[in-house]
């Protein structure tokens, strides 16, 4: 099985109940962990791997918290020496039978950069009250590069929580140290990945992604921020022109109207137009898919009496429940902000 | 006659909004991307989390 990465920063209690689900459902899961935590937080860490070191191989990585979550990433993805790396969280659980899956469709399929299954999103309020979401991850197969990127475009999703490949992976990490804007990494990044080789979605959970109010997190401060940092929108958009004429063969004139035509789009749902907003979205050729449609069914039918699916991930669930309200009450990400809005901030505090 | 005259001003009316992209909402009831959870249970417990709490606390689950 391909090893799993996880980068981490000041969330201990997270990371141990990640770890700690990983040896209680798969057992034998390589993890590599970057930590770029405060030091005092460094023997939490060692700790928890010290908790499930006979169920599970964790090789530690750790770092300085000086050093920016970008540069951690790619100076462990280089040291690796494996094809196929599954992108992590110290929050998100993974569930490895989709990612085996997954696997086992990229070693047979060289023209797929990554396979990603769909988003269990639980999200746990000052209440504690607690939200179930669903995020889509969808089949993007069509033959030509300009092709996936449209379709990708039309109903996007975050994809680096999948298995990829690792040389894939290495580029993607590098561009975002110097295009990071938030509110548009994951759709850039994604048109990227589209662009790059298909993207096989399986018709199953591949993660619980969780959230709370404690955590810190890498994002816009408001809707309108992205305005302020006009000249990185324009200049992802160039890069996505630029990826266009080199891997679509795209004339310039073409590339760059296709490469506006994109970053419109996502201007358009990241202030409000999201497909699913849609007039009869339920009945559109999107939603109607047929992995999608098994992805949705799982997700009703998770949190549904009686389910089978409910009875295969219930076990799961619990857990990442338990780590939920687990979290909060612990001292983890102690020094952070709420939220920051690049990757140099988030390294400096 | 005054009828045909205004259901057929109603329907082009329509089409005219719909084209500049005053278009109503899709049917969100049918698409149910989220909703509560009893945390005992782990079972569906109502809607989703009201606009009003979400703006109190938080955006939208992304990365970004």
């Amino acid at each position: 099985m391909a090893k799993l990465f996880i980068p981490s920063r000041n969330r201990p209690t997270a990371v141990a109940h990640v770890l700690e689900f990983l040896a209680r459902f798969y057992p034998g899961t390589q993890v590599v962990l970057g930590d770029g935590s405060a030091d005092h937080f460094k023997p939490l860490y060692q700790k928890a791997i010290a908790a499930v070191s006979d169920r599970i191989s964790v090789d530690y990585r750790p770092y300085d918290p000086d050093v920016s979550l970008g540069f951690r990433v790619l100076d462990i993805l280089n040291s690796l020496d494996d094809d196929l790396v599954i992108m992590g969280a110290d929050d998100d659980f993974p569930i490895m039978d989709t990612l085996l899956e997954g696997e086992t469709f990229l070693k047979a399929n060289p023209g797929h950069v990554l396979a990603i299954g769909s988003f269990i999103d639980l999200r746990l309020y000052k209440d504690h009250s607690i939200q179930a979401a669903f995020g889509v991850a969808r089949p993007i197969e069509a033959q030509q590069p300009q092709r996936r990127a449209l379709d990708f475009s039309m109903w996007p999703f975050p994809a680096n929580y999948s298995i990829a490949r690792r040389a894939h992976l290495i580029d993607r990490y590098d561009r975002a140290q110097t295009q990071f804007l938030a509110g548009f990494h994951d759709y850039t990044a994604g048109i990227h990945d589209a662009m790059t080789g298909k993207i096989k979605a399986i018709g199953k959970p591949g993660f619980f992604r969780t959230h709370n109010y404690r955590h810190s997190y890498l994002r816009s401060s408001n809707r309108l921020s992205f305005l302020k940092h006009g000249d990185q929108l324009l200049g992802l958009c160039n890069t996505i022109a630029h990826d266009l004429e080199k891997m679509a063969g795209l004339q310039p004139q073409e590339a760059q109207v296709l490469a506006e035509r994109l970053i419109r789009r996502r201007i358009a749902q990241y202030v409000g137009g999201a497909p699913q907003a849609a007039p009869d979205f339920a009945k559109s050729t999107l939603f109607l898919d047929p992995i999608v449609q098994q992805q949705y069914a799982a997700f009703q039918g998770l949190f549904t009496e009686g389910h089978p699916e409910r009875a295969r991930l219930l076990p799961l669930l619990r857990h990442v429940m338990d780590m939920l309200l687990a979290t909060v009450e612990s001292t983890d990400n102690e020094g952070e902000k709420l939220v920051y809005e690049t990757l140099e901030a988030q390294a400096h505090g | 006659m005054a009828s045909d005259l205004i259901t057929r001003w109603r329907r082009i009316s329509r089409a005219l909004f719909a084209k500049a992209g005053f278009v109503k909402r899709g049917p969100a009831s049918r698409v149910e991307f989220k909703f509560s959870v009893d945390p005992k249970t782990l079972l569906r417990s109502g809607p989703a989390i009201s606009r009003r709490q979400r703006e109190a606390g938080h955006e939208d689950h992304n990365t970004d």
